[in-house]
């Protein structure tokens, strides 16, 4: 398979004044071309954060502190701003953020906005062409065309989330980055998001990357799962490695024993005990080794690197060493 | 009215319509127009059980949450609890009354005033209901209940601002804040939906014990029904202000009846492998319909894919039971296909 996206020993730090916050550490994983990769963790591991150094914007005051982002054979950490403004952002890779359906400016229309999106990445564009583009696009995310005329305090939030989706994806980037797409919709919305989802995928062939919290939608989601913990990567593995439920990395088997199941009555649900580490002064070893009901000596003194274990499957135990 | 032990509350034919005109033109507008938030429900909670609203956003589930608490006055129908009818009482009788129903809030970062510290929080209901009167005793409590939802260590938290805590920690100083009357009722609404899913399960897991601690019954209103059938006895499903299916967990998971019920079973993700190929059966139609324009018939019949002409023209159908508790709304019932996850 050709490697749409690779990502190598990344590191995005914030420089405040209580100490470097090492928010990613040295993470490294590919997207393949036409292939859906859920990055999953809680809140604080790093997810967002992992998105925002891939377009190169990270928050300051933070800073990207090593590692590459390689897409089409060129490395973006070494771009300018205004390189990734005209070569990269929503050209090669877009992003639909978090919550961005509530952000959608009231004053303007759907068209408007889209329009507007369009017109500055695509100068030589005519109003007519770029008309063409955004409709095609709304009726691909399944919106009428009327929806164009349409201010988004009109529109539920799943025609919003819809809209978000059509822009990121209009001016056809190669790979696009899901950001909670579904998160604060409804149930029915949500699973109706994620069938819109899958269909874009066969229709477009685009690779992305599906960030979320949880992992019930993951499994529906992506062909591969990325687990996170304080920044670090803790398990790579296929969809069917990770919810087979073999062999898994005692993080990931904590947070699947945390997502209850509708069709097994189970009495007692598992949680993880504690908090995350504090990642200005990060433990010496594992990262997990406090929350962790396996652990052994040597996790308290060095940290894992991460291992493949079987084809496709790698995690950072001691485990599986 | 006689008093019937088995049920701490029973709510009877329950309505909420807010009117959609105000000042002027409401005077002058022959017929008047609703907003038919809750449109007539009726259930009744066993003592000690937890008992779940289920629903899309827009059906009225927080609404009926509101009205138990009688933080909103119902339009119409009784609201019973231990026997005694409470859909309208005022001043001291209220106020005694909320003392045995307390709340639980979805945002934990909006339900607590940020310049009290954590101790004047959970000491604020006891100073309401004028509940000892020395500060000590007061701390003592609040450190009690610090312990009993596992903040700790509790001294330290007292004196913290509610900005200091993580969203896990302040939900569970809003339990404890819920707990203090030691109320026979709590209403949780969404207590979980903002929390990480790391510690959901951890406080739905301490609010399981502290309700056979302090011999609570719940009150559980949510969009989720994988913690639902974790956490509920029972469970009613709502759409559009009314009740379209009820019975205890087990039966509306796995034999869920109505059409409505059944999109949301289907809709839900599960962490199995082997998904990612298959898209999701969901057979509903366009979105929810605004409640000031409820659909004549049956009024899921704009959505349902079942539905078929009768369904529009015949009068809403009643709950109709099918043994074991267990009721639901749908006139076609019976031609229905066999219901698969």
């Amino acid at each position: 398979m050709e490697k749409a996206l690779v990502i190598s020993n990344l590191k995005l730090y914030y420089y405040t004044s209580a100490g470097v916050v090492k928010a990613v550490d040295d993470i490294s994983f590919h997207l393949e071309k036409g292939e859906t990769l859920g990055l999953v963790g809680e809140s604080g591991c790093g997810k967002t954060t992992t998105g925002f150094a891939i377009l190169g914007m990270p928050t300051p005051p933070g800073k990207i502190a090593g590692g590459k982002v390689i897409i089409d054979d060129e490395d973006i950490t070494t771009f300018s701003e205004t390189e990734l403004r005209k070569k990269i952002r929503w050209k090669k890779i877009s992003m639909v953020f978090q919550g961005a359906m509530n952000c959608l400016t009231p004053v303007y229309t759907v068209g408007n906005l889209m329009m507007e999106t369009y017109l500055e990445h695509r100068k030589e564009a005519s109003n007519e062409e770029a008309y063409e583009r955004i409709i095609k696009y709304l009726n691909l995310v399944g919106l009428s065309d009327d929806i164009y005329k349409r201010y988004p305090h009109e529109l539920s939030g799943g025609m919003k989330q819809r809209v978000v989706i059509a822009t990121a994806l209009f001016l056809e980037p190669q790979i696009v980055i899901l950001d909670e797409p579904t998160t604060g919709l409804d149930v029915v919305v949500q699973a109706q998001i994620l069938n819109l989802i899958k269909e874009l995928k066969q229709k477009l062939s685009i690779s992305s990357l599906f960030i979320t919290h949880d992992l019930a939608t993951e499994a529906e989601i992506a062909d591969r799962i990325c687990v996170m913990y304080a920044g670090k990567i803790m398990e790579i593995g296929t969809n069917e490695q990770i919810y087979g439920r073999e062999k898994l990395h005692p993080y990931t088997e904590k947070l699947l024993g945390a997502t209850p199941l509708l069709h097994k009555k189970v009495n007692e649900l598992y949680f993880i005990p504690g908090v995350p580490p504090d990642l200005i002064n990060p433990p010496k070893g594992c990262m997990f080794y406090d929350r962790c009901h396996v652990r052994m000596d040597i996790c308290k003194e060095e940290g894992p690197s991460i291992k493949e274990i079987e084809p496709g499957h790698s995690i950072a135990c001691w485990r599986y060493k | 009215m006689e008093k019937n032990n088995d049920f701490l509350l029973e709510v009877k034919n329950l309505k909420k319509w807010f009117p959609t005109q105000h000042g002027l033109s409401a005077l002058f507008l022959k017929e008047k127009t609703y907003v038919r938030a809750v449109d007539g429900i009726s259930f009744s909670v066993k003592r000690g059980e937890t008992f779940c609203i289920i629903g899309e956003s827009g059906s009225g589930k927080t609404t009926t949450g509101k009205m138990i608490m009688r933080l909103l006055e119902p339009t119409d129908g009784d609201i019973i609890f231990n026997g005694k009818n409470v859909s309208h009482i005022k001043g001291d009788e209220l106020k005694e009354y909320r003392r045995n129903v307390q709340m639980i809030f979805q945002d934990p970062y909006a339900s607590m005033n940020p310049r009290f510290k954590i101790k004047q929080v959970l000491a604020e209901p006891l100073v309401i209901h004028k509940i000892g009167d020395s500060k000590k005793y007061r701390d003592e409590n609040s450190k009690k209940l610090l312990e009993s939802v596992k903040v700790t260590p509790a001294e330290e938290f007292m004196d913290r601002f509610p900005h200091m805590l993580s969203g896990g920690q302040r939900q569970r100083v809003s339990i404890a804040r819920g707990v203090s009357l030691s109320p026979a009722l709590i209403v949780a609404d969404e207590p979980v939906s903002m929390i990480d899913l790391s510690t959901r399960a951890e406080i739905l897991a301490m609010m399981k014990s502290l309700k056979r601690d302090f011999g609570l019954t719940y009150i559980y209103i949510t969009h989720d029904l994988s913690t639902a059938r974790y956490f509920a006895d029972t469970i009613a499903v709502m759409y559009l202000g009314k009740i379209v299916e009820i019975g205890n967990a087990d039966d509306i998971v796995d034999n869920p009846i109505h059409p409505y019920t059944r999109v949301l079973i289907n809709a839900v993700c599960e962490p199995l492998p082997g998904k990612v190929k298959k898209m999701k059966e969901i057979n509903i139609k366009g979105e929810i319909p605004s409640a000031a324009k409820i659909p004549p018939g049956c009024r899921f019949h704009t959505r349902c894919v079942f539905a078929d002409e009768d369904c529009k023209t015949f009068p809403e159908p009643d709950l109709m039971d099918i043994g074991n508790g267990h009721y639901h709304s749908c006139r076609r019932s019976d031609d229905l296909p066999k219901f698969k996850f």
